[in-house]
């Protein structure tokens, strides 16, 4: 396992140098792309100088926040109703199967007209992007809690409110957190992205201005940090994810 | 067997064989009047006529996007809004303005909506008002506006992405005032109170011009002039043949020939379309309005940019 972190570690580093180089020798134009040093730079300059930087971050992490919860909690309760409906289910498998084959985008002018110009329209497109992988994940879960911790439960006298926080809850848990990790990341790019096409705050805007005005140094510093934050976010509920699954699994 | 390999490669290299055709990027194209020409150019193959192999246009979304259009494009050559060829040149870009396809800012408005009991810009006093983006044309014309009128600090502008969300907002009620072009402007009328012009406050302005990069300046004149004929040809055809343009406007865009007929007259009367000479009044107001804008803290060398040595000697004018 360290073995495999460290080769995935030197494959990204070789990477980020390769790039490096092909910007220093020219051979990638400094309009296009500037040198991952540079990138990392521009970014600490934008940080310690920008006005507009915590203002955006605040904005932007603000939308997030609120996207993830809708479409988690949201994705939780829509998952446990389907499950407990199996025509339902049947009517809705397969629009979720095919659900992130549709442009999600496109129905953010339709929520603009809804929701107003602002986080409203930018938070539902963040939680439209996740909440259908925590449907199904949530679904999944259920399906997968063993029969025989239920038995236990109706042994035991367990109300439905303590079964369900004793014993399918923590059962469930590791696939809920699968799609706790892939609503987070969903949102992630819901929001971004939502705020690049039309936002008036935020960091995804930033970045659509930066673009416009020929920023490179901006536009990349700010690339940088959605990248950081991204893998930091997803490494993070990943590293939680897999001490469910082996917790679950020893037990 | 090796026939028939060699066939089947030969069938699929054909197959994948990519189309020879170049395309100009030409931003807004198909959306703001001041294309018109290149409509015109395409539909009455003035391009093939003069021995070039364009066959197309890449309507630019804005300037930024044109540029970087024209920049990953087989043929280097754009027509887009002169802050975005000043922005490119500031940032390293090596280009050159070679013509001007517009000095006049033509039908750019702010209304309102007609109930809202705002009749002029003094009525905005207070109120949200909305342009596209930062540092765009209509940020420029807004800010102007407001100052001569002794408005400015009093009305909050806001940036709100381009002239469709602008419009929302004002349906909304999120905004009191938005740009606004045609053809909404002529077409629906009735849904929107005009408060002012943008041209009321810039008379001239060298909003849009022709740009190419100095290395295919360099090596490729002969094609670049050829590109400002057709363009100045078809500058030629839409003043000399009103009828035909209106026909074409409306296939382009896509309207009634009686929308393009009640669009297009204000054009004329306006001489909208350049026929590539450069006015030195639009390029100062350009300057005037990147200053107030923030882009710019000085006059611009526009010496550094334009170069008019392809242009016909008879548009070529003293800046």
């Amino acid at each position: 396992m360290i073995r495999v972190r460290i080769l995935q570690l030197g494959l990204v580093c070789a990477a980020i140098v390769a790039l490096e180089l092909l910007c220093r020798l020219g051979i990638i134009d400094r309009f296009t792309m500037i040198p991952p040093s540079e990138m990392t730079r521009a970014l600490a300059h934008v940080v310690a100088t920008a006005p507009w930087f915590w203002p955006d971050v605040t904005y932007t992490l603000g939308n997030l926040v609120a996207a993830i919860g809708l479409s988690v909690l949201g994705g939780f309760l829509v998952g446990v109703a389907v499950h407990a409906m199996p025509r339902l289910r049947r009517v809705l498998d397969p629009i979720f199967t095919s659900y992130y084959a549709v442009p999600t985008f496109v129905l953010y002018p339709l929520l603009i007209v809804f929701f107003g110009i602002g986080p409203t329209s930018l938070i539902v497109l963040g939680a439209l992007f996740g909440i259908v992988a925590m449907i199904v994940a949530t679904v999944t879960a259920i399906d997968r809690i063993p029969r025989v911790l239920l038995k236990v439960a109706r042994v035991s006298r367990l109300g439905p409110v303590r079964t369900a926080l004793l014993m399918k809850l923590p059962a469930a848990s590791p696939h809920l957190m699968t799609g706790l990790r892939l609503a987070v990341a969903y949102s992630v790019i819901g929001i971004i992205a939502g705020e690049f096409i039309l936002s008036t705050e935020g960091i995804g805007r930033r970045v659509a201005l930066a673009y416009n005005n020929f920023d490179n140094q901006t536009m990349y510093a700010l690339l940088v940090l959605i990248l950081v934050f991204a893998i930091a976010l997803n490494a993070a509920l990943g590293a939680f994810e897999q001490a469910l699954h082996r917790r679950w699994y020893r037990s | 067997m090796w026939f028939r390999a060699t066939l089947a490669t030969v069938v699929m290299s054909l197959a994948v064989t990519p189309a020879c055709a170049a395309k100009i990027t030409v931003s807004q194209y198909g959306r703001l009047v001041a294309t018109l020409p290149w409509a015109v150019a395409l539909q009455k193959g003035m391009f093939k006529e003069a021995g070039l192999d364009i066959d197309g246009i890449t309507a630019g979304a804005g300037g930024g996007t044109s540029l970087r259009n024209m920049l990953a494009g087989e043929l280097p050559y754009a027509e887009l809004a002169t802050s975005a060829a000043i922005a490119g040149s500031l940032a390293g870009v090596e280009l050159k303005a070679l013509a001007s396809s517009s000095n006049h800012i033509g039908e750019l408005t702010w209304a309102a909506k007609p109930d809202a009991g705002i009749n002029s810009i003094k009525d905005l006093v207070g109120k949200k008002v909305a342009y596209t983006s930062p540092k765009s044309i209509t940020e420029m014309v807004i800010r102007t506006a407001l100052k001569q009128e002794g408005l400015a600090g009093k009305v909050d502008i806001l940036p709100l992405g381009g002239l469709g969300p602008a419009l929302t907002a004002l349906a909304q009620g999120a905004v009191a005032a938005a740009p606004l072009n045609d053809p909404a402007l002529t077409v629906t009328p009735d849904k929107y109170k005009v408060l002012f012009y943008g041209h009321q406050y810039y008379p001239k302005f060298t909003w849009q011009v022709a740009v190419t990069t100095k290395e295919f300046a360099a090596k490729n004149s002969q094609t670049l002039r050829k590109i400002l004929n057709v363009h100045r040809q078809a500058v030629e055809f839409v003043y000399n043949n009103r009828e035909e343009a209106a026909r074409i406007y409306a296939k382009v865009w896509e309207v009634s020939l009686a929308e393009a007929n009640a669009i297009l007259p204000k054009y004329y009367e306006w001489q909208h379309w350049s026929r590539g000479d450069f006015s030195k009044e639009g390029l100062a107001a350009v300057t005037d309005g990147l200053i107030s804008v923030g882009e710019l803290k000085e006059p611009f060398d526009w010496d550094k940019l334009i170069d008019q040595s392809l242009l016909d000697e008879d548009l070529r004018r003293p800046l």
